[in-house]
């Protein structure tokens, strides 16, 4: 009978030691979640508007986004959605910024000079040429450099060509990038979303990239700015995403009363021009901001 | 959003056994009826531990899991509960981290999930009742306890996006209702009521209320049918469309195997899964091993889609879409009691008090009957067993009685005393304890306590067949009695015919000069001396005096009789006289009188016929001569004249010369 008890104890212990692991959890994947299309990017500090170099930049990530470049060829295909006004516009820009100048007060940099480089051109359009004014320490009301810009109506185009007479130290140059597919959004509700339930975005583009810019409307009647509040960068799939409920709850609606949704199809490279000593960006997108509010 | 609203899972994991042979409503019968079927928890036999472990065989690198112990009682015959701890019985889902978020240096902020909801079913308790032996009702209760671990997310002051886990819990005890019913041997039937009622404990909160498990109300019917004792099959069917069919072998004593098959969609019968399954019985331990497989893998490798756990409902955790390929391995031990009863004690009944002089007979005559029922449904071969404590060295044991199925045998038994009921001084009660065995049993089926009722050692029934017990002619006091008499006449002695007579009368008149006749203190009927004890005490009644003369006389050779007188207008006035047998054959009679109605003319233990003195002992103190008179004249009234032994009011009982 010992021997027996025995047996069975040894059983039950056997039985114990084998059954120790745990069964690892079921892992759900959801085919219709897009959620995996997405990155949410870090819209950084608001300071890095420093950079921001347009009025233009209708999502206002343009300069925090590309802050690490000195130098920018920036061409940008602008449609605008207001509730009442729709515009459709060419936005060229580009800065030269001298790195090796920086204008400092109390040892903290406020701003950088820029070069002059000619005449400018996109294709054959020339831009404006903007002397930067600042008032300065010591100095009073400084010429610091020029900046370059031009609107105009909005035209399809499939290359765009920007050439320079060079100036100062800086060479002429003469540099092409392709247009990135023209973004159109479809099927944004006209006035309002609600963050509670799931929204769908199509649009009308084949870029593998997407960037929705999500800016907060801040500032005063006469004087409004926009804040970035949020950068999502899609894997265009399909020609549309739905952004789930846990990413628009991050949308500070106690903070702005309005939102631009900013959709961006684009393209960059960086080239390098004689006489110039840094990496230059040379940007061409397709833009769709629109306004809208956002409700709980 | 996740949802529960549609389709049931009624099937469970917890018994390698069940997990084999599918459709187990009709026939659980171990701990796992918790959630098989409530009701077949009175087939537990007394005590039963239980341990169960399971491998995902689908997926890999997975070990053995420890998925449940039970404990099962059986209490009061028809009661039976038990309680099960199943840290194995969780249903666990992960939802990933769907989207990357990146700090402001472009690095990804490692979230590890973006939902964890976990089922778990880790206690459980069972009770049932035995209404009549073929029917069987019960509940059990089951926990379950439901929890979400949802990551949120959030701005903070430096507009950088961090996360957060957040738990919520609910709880709920779930109750199931079920019966087994036997009809006979060859059909089985079980019917359950899962989930008749729910109790929450604690809720989840509105937002997270999607999340909570929905245990739908189904019922579940099982039929087996046993084909012969080696093969049965049962199927399951349920108001959710499921069909299990099953078999089980028995191939040899210790040794089963099982197989099931699965199907869903009723009545289009949709191959689900199959099984296979063996067990093996190593005296109380019962090792079981099931191999449990699906058809369809999908979604049972350890990932799903989503869409599946929005559609599912649940009776149970164990058996779901999610449900791996898995080998069960239950152990089963029993405690106490094991074998199956086939035969029950209804009743018994004590034939006779006992009575220590004649403590012997009961070695050949009936002590007592007990009345046995066969409670098995096959023909039984029972042996009853009887023992009373310090007055017997073992139990007695009946020959085997065939007892046909439901049907009861009164089964009388002996019982052999030890001397020391010869110790008893008084009217005393004592614990006897009836057995009845059953073949092929080894055990004693049932027992029965009886009051075993042992008189005193001089207590008598009036028995004249018992009287004789208390005749000792081999006591040394009687022998030296008799030898000391028979030595203070040795001048008298003759060695001719007479010889007995003389020796008779001889002992009879010493036996006078040291006795005196004295009435019963109590009613005769009830008191004998022994002889050594009325030659002690010098005195004795008509039973004691002639018991004593019977004994002097057996002690010298002497063959004697008793005549046992109760007349038939007079029952109470019963009387004993004794006659002896002079050993002088008929012919030789006048030698000792010419007068044939002082004698009798009967036929000894060598069947030849001699001649018998009756003597009344009544009137010991007027010598044999007055006693022969009295006896003589006592026997051709009783039996000569009115014919008592004709007429069955006289009995004479030879008593043996030595005992």
């Amino acid at each position: 009978m010992k021997k027996m008890n025995n047996k069975i104890f040894l059983l039950i212990i056997i039985a114990f030691v084998l059954g120790c692991q745990k069964p690892g959890p079921v892992e759900l994947i959801d085919d219709k979640d897009d959620s995996k299309l997405i990155d949410i990017k870090s819209t950084g500090s608001v300071s890095d508007t420093l950079y921001a170099v347009s009025v233009g930049d209708t999502s206002g990530n343009f300069g925090a986004q590309n802050s690490r470049y000195y130098a920018k060829l920036i061409y940008q295909n602008i449609r605008f959605d207001r509730l009442l006004r729709k515009d459709s516009l060419i936005n060229a820009e580009a800065i030269f910024f001298d790195k090796d100048n920086a204008i400092k007060y109390h040892n903290r940099i406020i701003t950088f000079p820029s070069f002059d480089v000619g005449v400018l051109k996109i294709n054959d359009d020339a831009l404006n040429k903007f002397p930067r004014r600042m008032m300065l320490p010591m100095q009073g009301d400084t010429l610091i450099g020029y900046r370059y810009q031009l609107r105009k109506n909005y035209e399809l185009t499939a290359t765009n060509r920007w050439t320079s007479t060079g100036g100062g130290s800086i060479d002429a140059f003469d540099i092409s990038i392709s247009s990135p597919p023209t973004i159109r959004v479809l099927n944004l509700p006209p006035r309002f979303i609600n963050v509670s339930e799931p929204l769908n975005i199509k649009w009308d583009c084949a870029n593998p990239i997407i960037n929705i810019f999500i800016s907060g409307e801040g500032g005063d009647l006469l004087n409004r700015k926009l804040v970035p509040v949020m950068h999502l960068q899609i894997r265009n799939k399909k020609g549309e995403v739905t952004v789930p409920v846990k990413i628009l709850e991050l949308i500070p609606i106690k903070r702005f009363s309005r939102f631009v949704f900013s959709f961006v199809s684009e393209t960059s490279r960086t080239v390098r021009i004689s006489g110039y000593p840094e990496d230059v960006l040379v940007h061409s997108s397709s833009v769709h901001s629109i306004f809208l509010s956002v409700r709980p | 959003m996740i949802l529960f609203p549609n389709i049931l899972f009624t099937q469970y994991l917890s018994s390698s056994r069940g997990v084999g042979v599918g459709a187990f409503t009709a026939l659980s019968s171990d701990v796992s009826s918790i959630d098989w079927n409530p009701g077949g928890l009175t087939n537990i036999r007394e005590w039963e531990l239980n341990f169960s472990n399971f491998k995902s065989t689908s997926i890999a690198k997975s070990g053995f899991t420890f998925q449940s112990f039970g404990i099962g009682k059986k209490f009061f015959e028809k009661h039976a509960a038990a309680i099960r701890y199943s840290p194995g019985s969780n249903l666990e889902f992960i939802v990933p981290a769907a989207f990357s978020v990146y700090d402001t240096a472009g690095n990804i902020i490692i979230t590890k999930f973006d939902k964890r909801i976990s089922f778990k079913q880790n206690y459980s308790v069972g009770y049932a009742y035995n209404i009549i032996d073929e029917l069987s009702f019960g509940f059990s209760a089951r926990l379950f306890d439901s929890k979400v671990s949802d990551t949120k997310y959030f701005i903070d002051t430096n507009n950088v996006i961090q996360s957060q886990v957040s738990d919520h819990s609910a709880s709920s005890w779930a109750i199931d209702f079920g019966t087994q019913y036997k009809i006979n041997d060859e059909w089985y039937f079980g019917l359950v009521f899962k989930n008749l009622f729910k109790i929450n404990e604690e809720e989840f909160t509105e937002a997270m209320r999607n999340y909570q498990l929905n245990l739908t109300k189904s019922v579940c019917l099982g039929v087996a049918y046993s084909f012969s004792d080696k093969i049965i099959t049962s199927f399951d069917i349920d108001t959710k469309n499921k069909l299990r069919l099953g078999t089980e072998l028995s191939a040899f004593d210790l040794f089963k195997i099982r197989g099931g098959f699965y199907t869903t969609d009723f009545p289009k019968f949709s191959p689900e899964a199959a099984s296979i399954g063996f067990s093996i019985n190593y005296h109380p331990v019962q090792l079981s091993l099931s191999y449990l497989r699906f058809f369809e893998q999908t979604n049972r490798r350890g990932f799903s889609n989503i869409d599946i756990l929005n559609k599912s409902g649940y009776a149970d955790i164990d058996y779901t879409p999610f449900t791996t390929d898995r080998l069960s391995l239950s152990v089963s031990v029993n405690l106490g009691r094991t074998k199956d009863v086939l035969a029950r004690i209804e009743f018994v009944e004590m034939l006779s008090e006992v009575f220590p002089a004649s403590y012997q007979t009961y070695a050949f005559r009936p002590i007592g009957k007990a009345r046995v029922r066969n409670v098995s449904s096959k023909p039984i071969e029972a042996k009853v067993s009887f023992f009373v404590d310090d007055f017997m060295n073992a139990p007695t044991e009946t020959k085997p009685f065939r007892i046909n199925p439901n049907e009861t045998v009164e089964v009388p038994f002996l019982a052999v005393f030890n001397s020391a009921i010869n110790a008893v001084k008084k009217f005393s009660i004592y614990d006897g304890t009836v057995y009845v065995h059953a073949e092929p049993a080894a055990d004693y089926d049932d027992r029965y306590q009886t009051r075993v009722l042992v008189r005193g050692k001089n207590d008598w029934n009036g028995d004249v067949m018992l009287l004789r017990y208390f005749i000792t002619p081999n006591d040394p006091d009687i022998i030296k009695f008799s030898r000391k008499v028979l030595d203070k006449e040795k001048s008298e002695n003759d060695n001719g015919l007479l010889l007995k007579y003389k020796h008779a009368t001889i002992l009879f008149n010493g036996l006078s000069k040291h006795v005196q006749y004295i009435n019963d203190p109590k009613q005769s009927a009830d008191f004998v001396q022994y002889p050594a004890e009325t030659i002690s005490l010098r005195g004795g009644d008509c039973d004691d005096l002639t018991v004593c003369y019977a004994a002097l006389l057996g002690s010298v050779g002497i063959s004697s009789a008793l005549v046992d007188v109760i007349p038939p207008d007079d029952p109470k006035n019963s009387h004993i006289y004794l006659m002896f047998d002079t050993e002088i054959e008929a012919p030789d009679a006048n030698l000792i009188s010419e007068n044939s109605k002082r004698f009798v003319i009967r036929k000894n233990e060598k069947g030849i016929e001699t001649v018998w003195l009756p003597v009344e002992t009544t009137v010991l103190s007027k010598g044999f001569t007055e006693a022969w008179n009295t006896g003589a004249s006592n026997y051709f009234q009783d039996v000569i004249i009115n014919n008592g032994i004709g007429t069955g009011w006289v009995r004479v009982v030879d008593l043996p010369t030595s005992f």
